[in-house]
């Protein structure tokens, strides 16, 4: 082969390649296109998408990263047990999940990986496909190419509780379970807001919030970034959270104790996720490094409560978890039967009678000192 | 003839192995689906269509840049010991994506240019530090300099993750210098698609070329030949190449060094028969660990870790056993 | 008289910013169709000098004329196509065949894109049969010994077919029979036209097989001409520094070594 023919042959190769690019990408369907039936529902999820559903859906799958927290708000919704039809396991709880409490039908549900795919997801014929909103590139993406619709939630922070809440009542179609839900979120935070303006700011207690960690013998203390919720909760108890302007990053960050040491707070909160919290704040209170610090010698090392999550995370026992720090920072101020809350907390949100509450979650699960 | 045989052997089994691949998967049970399910099922079409055609086909894309990128780097830095990931050519183009989505908020175009000049300038400052380093032979100060630039572009990558937003950057972020195939859609596809192919093309037609980079300098240029010049077209072509796939599937490593010896080994050092070679393989090798990545568990496998896995082992397999002479 | 095929003329050279001169005032000719030997101790700057010719190095003063022209006005493949290099040894890092090594010699001859056909590859294995190596053309190169390799390195420049072939220590690797295969195809090169200029630091061989002797020391010419003009006792020894004695046996001139100053336990 000559040359010119060479050159001419490696032109044409290229552009025909050029045209391949500018033809259109496949557009996939996006669901069944609306019909005007007065079942018809539309949402806009976190992202301000537009998802519209013939009729509400009937096979919701549940799953991706963080999965549980959009489980748990989920089930408040007396329908969930009928429509959700696939779930995921969770990492924190080892011993039977939260859902598996709630739902009697959870043996017919198919369960996931936390990691799962979206082939996965789709042998098991859903409609629906709830998600956290960062994993539209990723998980989401690959789903919705397959036609099945995604709804986007957040649920990290107050404000998205109440966004969120909203669209997870469209999707169930029950908006006004979801206006109540919310009420009783309201209610609490205008209460504590009503309570943190009456104190001026030197008078309010200085917190700190620690996950203790534990990995391979050796033990780590960790701080929450400013945008997370466990910062968050420390504001809207009326508390001053000490490391907010010097801790930076985008995770969890490991303080040393001579940080600690230095900002010396009145109040410490001992997160563990992993472990049982009230060894955990024992073992501090007896280590002697531990002993100069105020916190320490006021008895105001707290052991947060957990029950099948920590009530510390954006999951919707958060509620619980601020009520809980409000009353350990304002203990006169803020006086509140902390075991009332909980268990109006599981008969309200889940409709949990009371002997149940007790029999599965209080004994066997409850760490930390609640009440 | 002859010398035709090993190319239609690979050929053929690249095809019969991306036809595959479209056959393989967890829907709806991690098995091979079967042709009346695809005829019958509207989903099982769609799976294959929008999932595992755009998918397979970036894999398929990305083991035959990632190999010729591989090798060309090797010939023209005369080490068969490096690949884009020493010379700070992956980890740049992970920085340069990791910056767009930080600071420019867009994916698409603006994440392949990024991705593309801080690859280059990976491979360029692994190139000017190794010319400054005191001691050692070029093969020992080329991967020094490699690895203090793709430890420099990883630790930046490090801080890009700390300093960004966690709830809607940060995990984009992450899912994406993991390494993996798990988001891939048409349009990515067909972003990377004339992209890859063009650079393919064009260091596929130089290939012969390659053989004369090889050599010393002196040689080359009694040869007729500008070295510098036609090093940096090719260089240029395998680092778009690497950064294009780069900035779909994150950083992928070990293909790029154990591909071209593979080619090699098989087809011998002569560039004009081992770098096509190398293509085929790394298209062979990518779609396999894909294949296995997606289908052997219910939770992913990363791209990255099953290419490093095989990669390594066959890596120390070769080196293991017994130097044979080329014989044809 | 013919006009020279290489002209340099006052040729300055120093590596980048030091100020030790490698060639000093260099000047000189060479006689197309002849083979010149360039004689001189190591570090004179031969290699150099050869460098300054192929034009990968440039003279800080001085010009280099090749055919008349100067060689900054050559396009880089026609220069491929004058002028060929076989160096004193090569770090080759592929395995290649040596007949696909030898092949690369074409490149000159080759556009960018293109690969060697099959008249390429004939002239490649009739440059392997000119210095009797066809049956090593599918031996891996990085299998050969060093004199093999340097003998692969002619052929690769043979294949390349310039008008001038420029050695640089040709048979340093070579034992007796393979140097005198060099050392004739040396001549048979000039009988076709092509002008060979060779370096070395032994004078025995530009005895052997040159007709012009260029003497250098210390980066200037001291002595340039007729071989057996060039080649006395006195140039010599001036060269090297040692007592050099040049004498004939059977109408060529043999050059003999200087002798030890001391017999060690005597």
């Amino acid at each position: 082969m000559n040359h010119r023919s060479r050159i001419t042959i490696g032109f044409a190769l290229c552009l025909l390649v050029c045209l391949t690019a500018c033809s259109p990408a496949a557009a996939p369907m996006e669901g069944e296109a609306p019909s005007a039936s007065t079942e018809a529902i539309t949402l806009v999820d976190a992202l301000g998408r537009e998802v519209t559903f013939e009729q509400p859906p009937q096979r919701i799958v549940i799953t991706g990263r963080a999965h549980f927290m959009l489980a748990d708000a989920a089930y408040c919704f007396p329908e969930a047990s009928e429509r959700v039809a696939g779930l995921s396991k969770s990492k924190q709880t080892d011993v039977t999940s939260f859902t598996e409490l709630l739902d009697p039908n959870y043996e017919e549900k198919a369960i996931f990986d936390a990691e799962t795919g979206a082939e996965d997801i789709a042998a098991v014929q859903p409609d629906a496909v709830l998600l956290k909103s960062y994993l539209a590139n990723g998980l989401g993406a690959s789903v919705e190419q397959l036609g099945i619709p995604v709804v986007y939630i957040d649920l990290e922070t107050p404000e998205q509780y109440k966004r969120d809440f909203a669209i997870l009542g469209q999707l169930f179609d029950d908006p006004d379970r979801a206006v109540a839900l919310w009420g009783s979120y309201q209610a609490r935070l205008d209460e504590l807001a009503e309570l943190a303006e009456a104190v001026p700011d030197a008078e309010k207690p200085r917190a700190l919030v620690l996950q203790y960690a534990e990995s391979g013998g050796e033990i780590a203390f960790k701080a929450p970034p400013a945008s997370w919720i466990q910062t968050q909760m420390v504001e809207l108890a009326g508390g001053l959270p000490v490391w907010e302007e010097s801790v930076q990053g985008s995770g969890w960050v490991v303080v040393n104790l001579e940080q600690i040491a230095a900002w010396d707070p009145d109040h410490i909160f001992i997160i563990s996720y992993f472990s049982n919290v009230n060894d955990a704040v024992d073992s501090l209170i007896a280590d002697p490094l531990w002993q100069e610090l105020t916190a320490v010698q006021t008895g105001q090392v707290h052991g947060f409560p957990k029950d099948f999550y920590s009530w510390d995370q954006p999951d919707n026992r958060w509620i619980l978890g601020l009520t809980w720090m409000a009353s350990q920072l304002y203990p006169e101020r803020f006086q509140v039967d902390m075991e009332q809350e909980f268990y109006q907390f599981y008969e309200t949100f889940y409709g949990l009678d009371a002997a149940t509450v007790e029999a599965e979650i209080v004994t066997p699960l409850l760490e930390g000192n609640a009440w | 003839m002859k010398t035709y045989r090993p190319f239609l052997l690979l050929s053929a089994s690249l095809l019969v192995i991306l036809a595959l691949s479209v056959l393989l998967g967890r829907y709806p049970t991690p098995t091979l689906m079967s042709w009346d399910l695809l005829r019958s099922d509207p989903m099982a079409r769609r799976v294959v269509l929008y999932l595992r055609l755009p998918r397979i086909l970036t894999a398929c894309l990305l083991g035959m840049a990632l190999s010729a990128a591989g090798m060309v780097m090797q010939m023209i830095f005369r080490n068969p010991l490096v690949e884009p990931g020493f010379l700070g050519v992956s980890h740049g183009a992970a920085f340069g994506a990791a910056f767009s989505i930080i600071f420019l908020g867009a994916s698409g175009i603006w994440m392949q240019v990024l991705a593309a000049f801080f690859a280059c300038l990976g491979l360029g400052l692994s190139y000017f530090v190794a010319k400054r380093i005191r001691y050692g032979g070029w093969t020992l100060r080329l991967v020094l300099a490699g690895i203090a630039v793709s430890a420099l572009f990883s630790s930046t990558n490090g801080l890009l993750k700390y300093i960004a937003d966690p709830l809607s950057q940060l995990p984009e972020i992450t899912f994406w210098l993991l390494g993996g195939l798990s988001g891939t859609t048409w349009e990515k596809a067909l972003l990377i698609l004339p992209v890859v192919l063009s650079a393919l093309a064009l260091m596929l037609l130089m290939r012969w070329r390659l053989n004369l980079l090889a050599l010393d300098d002196e040689t080359v240029f009694s040869l007729g030949t500008a070295p510098a010049r036609e090093r940096t077209v090719l260089l240029i072509a395998a680092v778009i190449a690497t950064a294009s796939v780069v900035s779909v599937a994150g950083v992928v490593g070990w293909i790029g060094l154990i591909v071209p010896h593979m080619a090699r080994r098989l087809l011998g050092s002569d560039a004009k028969r081992a770098l096509p070679g190398a293509v085929l393989i790394g298209g062979i090798f990518a779609v396999l660990c894909d294949d296995i990545g997606r289908t052997a568990f219910a939770g992913e496998i990363p791209l990255g870790i099953l290419t490093s896995l095989l990669g390594a082992l066959l890596f120390l397999s070769m080196m293991v056993s017994r130097d044979q002479e080329l014989k044809r | 008289m013919t006009l020279p095929i290489i002209t340099l003329s006052n040729i300055q050279f120093s590596y980048d910013g030091r100020d030790h001169k490698i060639l000093d005032g260099l000047s000189l000719e060479i006689t197309p169709g002849s083979v010149t030997a360039i004689l001189g101790p190591n570090g004179a700057g031969k290699t150099t000098l050869l460098h300054l010719i192929l034009g990968l190095l440039a003279p800080s003063e001085g010009t280099v004329l090749l055919a008349q022209r100067p060689r900054t006005r050559y396009a880089r493949r026609d220069l491929g196509k004058l002028v060929g290099l076989v160096s004193q040894d090569e770090y080759i890092p592929f395995n290649f065949t040596v007949l696909e090594y030898v092949l690369l010699g074409r490149a000159p001859h080759l556009q960018l894109l293109q690969t060697p056909g099959a008249e390429d590859t004939a002239i490649a294995q009739e440059a392997l049969a000119q210095i009797g190596l066809q049956d090593l053309q599918n031996r891996s190169i990085r299998s050969l010994s060093g004199g093999e390799r340097q003998l692969v390195m002619v052929a690769r420049a043979l294949t390349q077919q310039p008008r001038i072939l420029l050695l640089d220590e040709p048979t340093a690797h070579l034992d007796l029979s393979n140097k005198g295969r060099v050392l004739g195809l040396m001549r048979q090169l000039t009988t076709a036209g092509v002008t060979v200029v060779f370096t070395t630091h032994e004078p025995e061989l530009a005895a052997s097989v040159a007709e012009f002797v260029v003497l250098m020391r210390h980066g200037e010419t001291l002595a340039a001409g007729l071989a057996a003009d060039v080649l006395t006792s006195a140039a010599l020894s001036n060269t090297y520094g040692v007592a050099v004695e040049v004498i004939q046996v059977n109408g060529r001139s043999v050059i003999l070594p200087p002798v030890a100053v001391e017999r060690i336990g005597s």
